[in-house]
């Protein structure tokens, strides 16, 4: 175990893992409501895909001096790093595998783009677990897209801005990401953008969405610990929830 | 409406009770997300079948 991450890498990681909480929180709020059953059972699997994948950054960042008591219970919800799609619930099915589902993307071009020996074969496993992650999602977005491209490019351009934000600032390019520029990932921000926009055009291909114009993250306002640019964060009563406050309650001594 | 499933379509899955290959699939997802769930035609089972197979890693445009 290594102890030679650099602030921004810790950063990243938290980033990574808060959103990772947050998208499971979220799909197991919609398991019961989901489309179908089969839709609930997926949402399950990943919502204890992404708590497990929670814990293991949990145990890294706590090597790295980052308490892994005050990550799980003691924080305030500004302390929490998850990208501002993850903030709140999805008002439908579509606005759902929008905003989740794409972050769910971006959060593996994250993790993929991690290149340190404290993530050797960690990355590869959650990868995989990933693999059916995309699965599900993609198959939803493209047939959401074909049959509701209205209601599919309102929440788009809802969302967009806000997972760009959170993969990062399009200024960040090989000889100004300073994650890149010390190893610790393989891949500019710059890059990890054009694939995302790459994949998503491949979504949407064929059917009456466009993909919308981007508005470039400005570096100065753009805030690097939570990776957004918007204000705001999780709700008190999600807090509460995910800190698992009244099972504390009860826990037996 | 159902999602579609991209990493099984050119799989060809064969009942494990009777080796009939006249199944259909339910549903892309079963018990948990890295199966899917079929019914043979002949000998009228369900069953499910893990996706096996499929790339390890999600492609990320590398």
């Amino acid at each position: 175990m290594s102890d030679d991450w650099s602030p921004e890498a810790v950063d990243f990681v938290q980033s990574l893992a808060d959103t990772k909480l947050m998208l499971s929180h979220w799909y197991a709020d919609q398991a019961f409501l989901g489309p179908n059953m089969g839709d609930n059972i997926a949402l399950f699997s990943m919502t204890q895909d992404e708590y497990g994948q929670v814990r293991q950054f949990y145990l890294q960042l706590d090597r790295q001096g980052r308490d892994e008591d005050w990550l799980r219970s003691e924080r305030d919800t500004g302390n929490f790093y998850n990208a501002a799609t993850t903030d709140g619930p999805a008002a439908d099915w579509t606005e759902f595998e929008v905003k989740f589902g794409l972050t769910d993307r971006a959060a593996l071009l994250l993790l993929d783009a991690i290149d340190h020996e404290d993530f050797t074969g960690l990355t590869d496993k959650m990868a995989e677990e990933e693999y059916s992650h995309t699965d599900f999602h993609d198959g939803w977005l493209e047939q959401l897209a074909a049959a509701n491209p209205a209601a599919f490019q309102a929440a788009l351009e809802d969302s967009l801005d806000d997972v760009l934000a959170f993969i990062g600032p399009a200024a960040y390019d090989e000889d100004t990401d300073p994650l890149y520029a010390s190893g610790f990932t393989d891949r500019s921000v710059a890059e990890l953008r054009d694939a995302f926009l790459d994949y998503l055009a491949g979504i949407v291909e064929g059917t009456d969405v466009d993909v919308p114009d981007t508005t470039e993250v400005p570096l100065e306002s753009w805030n690097e610990e939570r990776r957004r640019v918007a204000a705001g964060s999780i709700e008190p009563d999600v807090l509460e929830t995910i800190r698992g406050s009244k099972n504390t309650e009860f826990a037996a001594e | 409406m159902t999602p579609q499933n991209s990493g099984e379509q050119d799989v060809e899955v064969s009942c494990p009770f009777c080796g009939s290959t006249d199944v259909e699939k339910d549903h892309a997802f079963g018990p948990e997300i890295s199966k899917s769930q079929y019914y043979c035609n002949d000998c009228e089972t369900p069953f499910e079948r893990i996706k096996w197979g499929e790339p390890d890693r999600p492609d990320t445009g590398r």
